[in-house]
């Protein structure tokens, strides 16, 4: 066992180096005095941990404005893709009905269609319901591009929820509506939190839209923010860039590395298969 | 059945299946409306014009640049994670110490946007201050810095490897997924037969995994053949459109030079391609189901 | 407590009919088995008296009062499930109080009872334990607790004991029996094992392929299977069935095998002379004859402990014997065999209805 696990992590090395990397460089890019970025030939070493970084890149990068855009459109999107979600996963789990193949196949064919084939009409659809350059533009498209995902995630794991959980409280003298509150959601409660998750995580890193969506700089959504201090500049403060990265990115990673058994988990399930 | 128990169910998919078709439907709807238009620089459809649109985008060089990188990036990403992924999957399912550590470690990329990874790779390969050329100097390997992203070629390669680096932790999620469905009685009566490990794996693992694979290629091949940010803020398609691929093409025709009528068709060709490849995917995925049910 | 009454129910999904014409009266305080083997309906069946799916055809009453359309929590029942469908979220106490707790029963009241039921099954030190806590047999206790505190019209049981092992099954089939002895609640069981048939029921209703083979006390089926399906589904190990044609001479009646061997029949049979028939004769009513016996030779001897079960060709067709003696035989050994006449079943052998 020993032997195995020093080989595999010696397998393992370069890959996990490669994926470290960028961390490494954040981290160091964003403490370092600003002088000492671009010194020639470049180092890893820096004298000092320079916490100013972050509070004068939160105030020329606007950071807290994009923070709020980025959360205002993350949980509302989250939120209406829940909404529709849970039912229609239900529907599927529990019932059969006219159409439920042809359902299944749209479902999946929506979940292949990338925002990015359908960007223009997308912008063009917004122009005229005058949603361009709104948050809202962008709650509305997530959740719809989120849905696919979050139903069938959200599937796989209700049918893991012994139907005769909810036939025995019937009998018991429930009516649905309180089996369901009192059998079925407390069981649900825990996929249905991960599978919110997964939702807000990708609303939080979408890109595309965001950039096409929203025209002035205070709908800005993080990722769009901190492109906008890097694309067309001549003078790029890359210590701002890096510190705002990792405040970006830092609690959705350790939130993503926390709940990915559950991903995978959700795919041997069905997701997949 | 009584009809309200059917309508019930219909009831509750109905409103996502609204949102997703307003959302989803209408634009295609738009574009191949578009596609067939003159379009104004501002958006205002003008007189039909046949195919013209179509027949711009088959005239244009840039074009065909765009979709044979478009290709070279695909194949390129595809074939490398897939290459890389099954045996990152097979160590990350067997136990070892600091199983726990290196999942976490290797999926750790899924969880940052993409923006932010090209971001942070595109400030760590400059060739003056990047990080990168300091590490490769520290260890002798190169005397002196590099451009990584000067030079068309070059930067196009780099950004294959970074968009191999992405498409890894996605898909040894779905082989762990598959790996971890595999009876182990198999493998013990493969044992017992007398199959070493490379025949188990052969003979065994691949012919299990095999639905695993086709769906883990088919789905990175759509992901990987619509990603827009790694290029995009690596190098936004350049220099001189010599990265450009299919998705930066398109996103600049529309948004940066207001060829709306050209970006439609070409929206419309991207969207025939994934159209295929999305009912592979259907056609997969169905027969995977196909065979559970017969199977119970 | 009421009766049950299934007046040609059928139950069809889509164009496939599971089940048809089935009639079943089941009176106040019966405990009555459901038994056949898998996918023969009975599930189906139990699921539409309880009101878990919905009645193609016919009528359920439950008492005086038609149920067709009548949801399960309005019908009055309890039900005991396969895998016990006990609310994970909740402990012993929880699953067990839960319907009371739904009708709003005041707290002492809903104490009392559970209380009751658990100290009658044994549960009250696992009152406060959650489901995955307690072993298979205390998750089946739970179950049962459930139903108990209801005091409901019938109790339906959907193959309760199938997930535990062979010695608990025993012991749980006792105590449910010793349970309805008690409270005589209507029960309607459902099982694949002939044995829970044979032990708990009043009486025992066969089904195969979506129909009623026959209904009736349990002893009465065993001595009399109506046909042949019942006849080899009831008892272990099974009837043996000798093909042969009906002869009578000097007032004794038997079956003729193809050898020329007549297996002794009672002369009370209705079967016509030379008629093809198949003899039934269970294994336990076979006996070592001393003198003119049916000649057979042994196959395989398998000593069981209590019995010594022996496999044997007779003419050319396969059969068992059951022996309490220790006879030592061999395979290959020549015996002789015989029984009364009045012990052998004659049935048709083209339509398998008893003669």
């Amino acid at each position: 066992m020993l032997k195995k696990s020093i080989l595999f992590w010696l397998i393992l090395s370069p890959l996990v180096v490669v994926i470290l990397f960028p961390f490494g460089v954040m981290f160091v890019s964003a403490f370092r005095p600003r002088e000492e970025l671009f010194t020639y030939p470049p180092t890893w070493t820096f004298s000092e941990f320079r916490w100013a970084n972050f509070a004068e890149m939160w105030v020329k990068t606007n950071f807290g404005q994009a923070l709020l855009n980025s959360l205002y459109v993350s949980v509302l999107s989250t939120l209406l893709a829940m909404i529709l979600s849970i039912p229609a996963a239900y529907a599927l789990s529990r019932y059969r009905f006219p159409g439920k193949r042809a359902y299944r196949t749209f479902l999946l064919m929506t979940q292949m269609m990338s925002p990015i084939v359908l960007v223009l009409g997308l912008f063009r659809m917004m122009v005229a319901l005058g949603l361009v350059n709104t948050l809202n533009s962008l709650v509305l498209t997530y959740a719809a591009f989120n849905m696919a995902f979050t139903i069938w995630m959200l599937q796989s794991y209700f049918s893991t929820i012994p139907r005769d959980l909810e036939e025995a409280a019937w009998i018991d003298g429930a009516g649905h509506l309180t089996s369901l509150l009192k059998v079925f959601l407390p069981l649900a409660v825990p996929a249905m939190a991960v599978t919110a998750i997964f939702g807000f995580i990708n609303s939080w890193n979408e890109f595309v839209l965001a950039l096409t969506m929203i025209r002035s700089s205070d709908g800005f959504t993080l990722p769009v923010q901190i492109y906008s201090q890097v694309a067309g500049r001549y003078q790029i403060e890359w210590h701002h860039v890096m510190a705002a990265t990792m405040l970006a990115t830092l609690p959705v990673a350790i939130v993503f590395s926390w709940l990915q058994r559950f991903l995978i988990r959700g795919m041997a399930l069905g997701a997949v298969k | 059945m009584t009809s309200s128990t059917s309508l019930k169910p219909l009831a509750m998919i109905l409103p996502g299946l609204a949102l997703a078709i307003l959302i989803i439907g209408y634009p295609i709807y738009d574009l191949g409306y578009a596609s067939l238009h003159e379009v104004s620089r501002f958006g205002q459809l003008r007189d039909f014009n046949g195919f013209n649109n179509f027949r711009d985008v088959f005239e244009d060089p840039l074009f065909y640049g765009s979709l044979i990188r478009t290709l070279i990036w695909t194949f390129a990403v595809v074939g490398g994670t897939l290459a890389l992924s099954l045996p990152i999957a097979m160590m990350l399912n067997e136990e070892f110490y600091g199983r726990g550590l290196a999942r976490v470690i290797i999926m750790l990329p899924w969880s940052i946007s993409l923006t932010m990874t090209a971001v942070v790779w595109r400030w760590a390969l400059n060739g003056r201050a990047g990080l990168f050329n300091a590490t490769l100097m520290d260890l002798g390997i190169l005397k002196e810095p590099i451009e990584w992203l000067g030079e068309a070629n070059q930067a196009f390669t780099v950004e294959i490897l970074i968009g191999i680096l992405v498409s890894i932790p996605f898909t040894t999620t779905i082989f762990l997924g598959g790996l971890s469905a595999l009876p182990q009685d198999t493998y013990e009566a493969a044992a017992v037969d007398g199959a070493t490990r490379w025949k188990q794996f052969r003979h065994i693992t691949l012919p299990l995994m095999k639905p695993f694979i086709n769906i883990a290629v088919v789905l990175n091949v759509i992901y990987v053949f619509n990603s827009l940010p790694i290029i995009w803020v690596m190098t936004e398609g350049g220099p001189a459109n010599g990265t450009d691929i299919l998705v930066t093409y398109l996103y600049k025709l529309a948004f940066r030079f207001g060829q709306l009528g050209k970006a439609s068709a070409i929206s419309l060709i991207m969207f025939g391609v994934l159209l295929i490849f999305t009912i592979i995917y259907v056609l997969l995925v169905m027969r995977g189901e196909a065979g559970a049910e017969a199977e119970e | 407590m009421a009766s049950v009454t299934i007046s040609n129910v059928g139950k069809a999904f889509g164009t496939m009919n599971v089940l048809r014409d089935i009639n079943i009266d089941i009176e106040n305080h019966e405990f009555v088995v459901l038994v056949g083997p898998s996918g023969c309906g009975k599930s189906t069946l139990l699921r539409m008296i309880a009101g878990l799916e919905t009645v193609s055809n016919g009528e359920v009453r439950i008492g005086e009062r038609v149920v067709n359309d009548v949801p399960a929590r309005e019908r009055d029942i309890a039900m005991v499930f396969q895998n016990y469908a006990l609310y994970p979220h909740m402990t012993s106490y929880g699953n067990m109080s839960f319907s009371l707790r739904l009708r709003k029963r005041p707290q002492p009241e809903i104490d009392q009872k559970v209380r009751d039921a658990a100290a009658t099954l044994n549960l009250l030190p696992f009152l406060e334990r959650s489901p995955r806590q307690l072993s298979g047999g205390q998750r089946q206790r739970v179950a049962m607790g459930r139903a108990l505190v209801r005091e409901a019209q019938v109790f339906l049981y959907d193959e309760p004991l199938s997930n535990l092992d062979a010695k608990l099954r025993v012991v749980m089939r006792t105590e449910i029996k010793a349970l309805h002895q008690r409270l005589k609640t209507t029960s309607i069981y459902v099982t694949h094992d002939q044995i829970e048939a044979m032990t708990m029921a009043d009486r025992i209703v066969v089904m195969n392929g979506g129909r009623i083979e026959q209904i009736g006390a349990p002893l009465d089926l065993y001595d009399r299977p109506g046909n042949l399906f019942v006849a080899g589904f009831l008892g272990s190990p099974s009837m043996n069935f000798l093909k042969g044609r009906m002869r009578r001479t000097q007032g004794k009646a038997y079956v003729e095998t193809e050898g020329g061997i007549g297996l002794p029949v009672s002369a009370a049979t209705a079967a016509a002379e030379n008629q093809p028939v198949i003899c039934g004769i269970r294994p336990e009513h076979i006996a070592i004859a001393g003198e003119g016996g049916l000649p057979v030779t042994v196959d395989v001897v398998e000593p069981t402990g209590p019995n010594i079960e022996v496999f044997f060709s007779l003419a050319g067709q396969n059969g068992s014997a059951v022996f309490t003696e220790r006879h030592k035989f061999r395979p290959g050994d020549r015996v002789a065999l015989h029984w009364q006449p009045e012990h052998a079943n004659v049935f048709d052998a083209e339509t398998g209805v008893r003669l």
